[in-house]
């Protein structure tokens, strides 16, 4: 048998990226009846807490305006970036042995790490949109903007986790350091508080997050019309040049990584 | 500045034909050319593994061991050609093979592969054994280049090849060790790539499994792939080797016909006991020394002493074997062993041996073993023992100490032609 077509490298690897998500994807819900489920579990539960502890015991909740849609919604992005950055963190170190003896693009991994990620995302979002639909929140042209939003989320958290893998490799303390820093972004991304209640100062420092911008901007166009957008939430709009500098740098910088230095880390596994 | 013709993009499995015209015109382009290859490790004498350890010593240095693994190599690889790499444990030829296949990038150099490879340095390397055969299959598919259509369209054929058409959907986990070698090999040798880089795969697997491997060599190589071997056995590079290369201490130290690489390897390497599989037998013995096996010799049924017998008959294996410590009843055994290294007879006067042939130190005994000769055609190797009889233990042994072939025609294909004969009868007719 010789079918096999002439392919381009770069077809190849697309192929080889969405095989690994798959493959990763299928086992960790393989032969698992209660497999959705599980990968709703994480972010309902957070949900659970955060919002009994909110409107029951703060009595926060009730004066904001769909307030565990707010939440909800916050907590599945975030999910996604700590999944992809945290685990595209490891993929270089945890694949060693496929990395030695497989000759491959190495940026296949972050890549399919994003991928597999994504997946888990999807089969959230479909419960976001429930409980959208269960608040009497309403489909809007806006919510167009929103595809646009996640593409955004998904790209810089996979370049990001892309940039960890290789900082991982000399640095063994990058994942425990990492771990604060998702903490602290956790905090600092207006999930469980609308960024209107921030005052301004702290709420210019805020925004100069990626990650803060996007949750800010998806509550504006999913859920509130009437809630801050993120350039809204700036001082000065000009400010959303710095989150988009950001993302712009760190995906050339893993673009930049991967062709030059990547290959030659893998060496020093 | 290192330039490497496979790392012109960033994404580089491997160089298809569509990218690579001299594939697809099948132009007098070598399938694989070297030209001044250097790779240098630095290892650090220990690792700095933290950015804590680099925040609070930041000027320390620490002190590096550089291995050379591949000094200038240059040399080219023709289509079709079955070549293999030999030498001595850390002589870098497993290096060279990664430099080959892109998962090293060489320090200064080009190297140029054209047409697909197949890249082969451990079997079964990405198998996750939570899962199923199948999926595996997919995964070790899109590992080596395939789509996910063409690795599905493959896998009948490759569990056919491996004989584990039942047990697709049986978790890798519940595969016994010879299953995956056998799974992970076919899954190789089955993406239709133009090169295949291997890496000692026949170092794994019972004798059974290194035949089939050696039959899909000899089958790839008619089909006119080119397949690179890295191995210590000197047998299979002669016996298949078009062409072998021989590494010391990443020096070319021999290039060229394989009997002749393999002289230099004898020679620089003397053999190591168990990585050699072929005579002379001077290095292929072992045992104590409470016996000396002197000579080994075939004899037709007339007791005329030969190398190459005609099917059929009966034939002899003589030894002539002195003590030079007393020994009570030692076992005798001779092994024939067909030319891919499996048993194929094996005889032993343990338990049968006449009571009482005890021998003093300085006695000398002829020994004759008659058989009848069932042996196909093809060359055969004989072993020859005397052990301890009180111990496990070998008096001496000399391993593939003597050889000689059978000739004829009506070659079966079958390494033996047992005596049989057929019964038909009709059972009726409708």
């Amino acid at each position: 048998m010789n079918d096999v077509e002439p392919r381009t490298d770069f077809q190849r690897a697309v192929g080889l990226t969405v095989t690994l998500a798959i493959t990763d994807f299928k086992q960790r819900y393989y032969g698992n009846a209660f497999g959705y489920f599980w990968t709703l579990a994480k972010p309902l539960l957070l949900f659970g807490v955060l919002y009994v502890a909110f409107t029951v015991i703060l009595d926060i909740g009730d004066t904001v305006k769909d307030y565990p849609q707010m939440i909800i919604t916050g907590l599945v992005l975030y999910n996604y970036f700590s999944e992809t950055t945290g685990q595209g963190l490891g993929c270089l170190v945890g694949n060693e042995s496929l990395i030695r003896k497989v000759p491959m693009p190495l940026l296949v991994l972050p890549l399919a790490i994003a991928l597999r990620s994504f997946f888990t995302l999807a089969l959230n979002l479909i419960a976001v949109f429930f409980f959208l639909k269960l608040g009497g929140v309403h489909a809007t042209w806006a919510w167009l903007e929103f595809p646009l939003l996640l593409g955004v989320l998904l790209i810089y958290s996979t370049a990001l986790g892309a940039f960890l893998a290789n900082l991982y490799v000399p640095f063994r303390d990058a994942s425990a350091i990492w771990e604060i820093v998702l903490q602290l972004l956790f905090w600092t991304s207006a999930i469980i508080y609308p960024i209107e209640t921030v005052p301004q100062s702290l709420r210019d420092w805020i925004m100069l997050n990626p990650l803060a911008v996007i949750i800010v901007q998806s509550r504006h166009v999913l859920i509130d019309p009437n809630a801050l957008s993120a350039t809204e939430a700036m001082s000065d709009p000009a400010m959303i040049a710095v989150p988009i500098g950001i993302v712009i740098a760190s995906v050339v910088g893993a673009a930049l990584l991967y062709r030059r230095v990547t290959p030659r880390i893998a060496e020093q596994l | 500045m290192a330039t490497l013709a496979r790392a012109s993009g960033t994404l580089g499995i491997s160089k298809g034909p569509a990218t690579d015209p001299a594939a697809i015109a099948g132009g007098p382009d070598p399938a694989i050319t070297v030209e001044g290859v250097c790779k240098t490790f630095r290892l650090p004498d220990h690792r700095r593994s933290t950015l804590k350890e680099r925040a609070m010593h930041p000027f320390r240095r620490i002190p590096e061991t550089e291995i050379v693994a591949a000094r200038d190599l240059s040399f080219r690889i023709e289509r079709g050609e079955f070549f293999g790499i030999v030498g001595r444990n850390g002589s870098g030829k497993s290096t060279l093979l990664k430099l080959l296949t892109g998962i090293y990038q060489p320090d200064a150099g080009r190297i140029r592969v054209v047409g697909r490879v197949s890249p082969l340095i451990e079997l079964g390397v990405g198998f996750n054994h939570e899962m199923a055969a199948r999926d595996n299959m997919l995964l070790s598919g899109a590992l080596l280049g395939l789509t996910r259509s063409e690795a599905l369209r493959r896998l009948d054929e490759t569990l056919e090849f491996a004989g584990l058409e039942s047990y697709r959907e049986l978790q890798l986990k519940n595969y016994s060790s010879g299953m995956l070698t056998r799974l992970a090999f076919s899954i190789a040798i089955h993406v239709d790539a133009d090169v295949l880089l291997l890496d000692e795969v026949l170092a794994v697997g019972d004798a059974g499994f290194q035949e089939k491997c050696y039959e899909t060599f000899l089958s790839l190589k008619r089909e006119g792939k080119t397949i690179v071997l890295v191995t210590h056995d000197m047998a299979a590079v002669r016996r298949f080797g078009d062409r072998a290369l021989m590494l010391e201490n990443g020096d070319i130290l021999a290039i060229g016909d394989p009997n002749l690489v393999s002289e230099r390897y004898r020679d620089t390497v003397g053999m190591e006991p168990g990585e050699e599989t072929e005579h002379p037998a001077a290095t292929n013995r072992f045992g104590d020394g409470a016996a000396d096996i002197r000579d080994v010799w075939m004899e037709d049924d007339g007791g005329k002493r030969a190398r190459t017998f005609k099917p059929g008959g009966q034939l002899r294996i003589c030894a002539e074997i002195s003590f030079t410590e007393p020994l009570q009843e030692p076992p005798l055994v001779f092994v024939v062993r067909s030319e891919d290294g499996r048993n194929v007879f094996s005889a032993s006067t343990e338990p049968a041996f006449v009571e009482g042939l005890d021998f003093d130190a300085g006695d000398r005994i002829l020994v004759r073993m008659r058989f009848e000769n069932y042996l196909g055609v093809g060359s055969y190797d004989v072993t020859a023992c005397v052990a301890h009889r009180d111990r496990p233990q070998w008096a001496d042994a000399r391993r593939d100490v003597s050889s000689f072939s059978i000739r004829g025609d009506g070659w079966s294909g079958a390494v033996v032609d047992l005596p049989h004969q057929f019964e038909i009868e009709r059972m009726g007719s409708r």
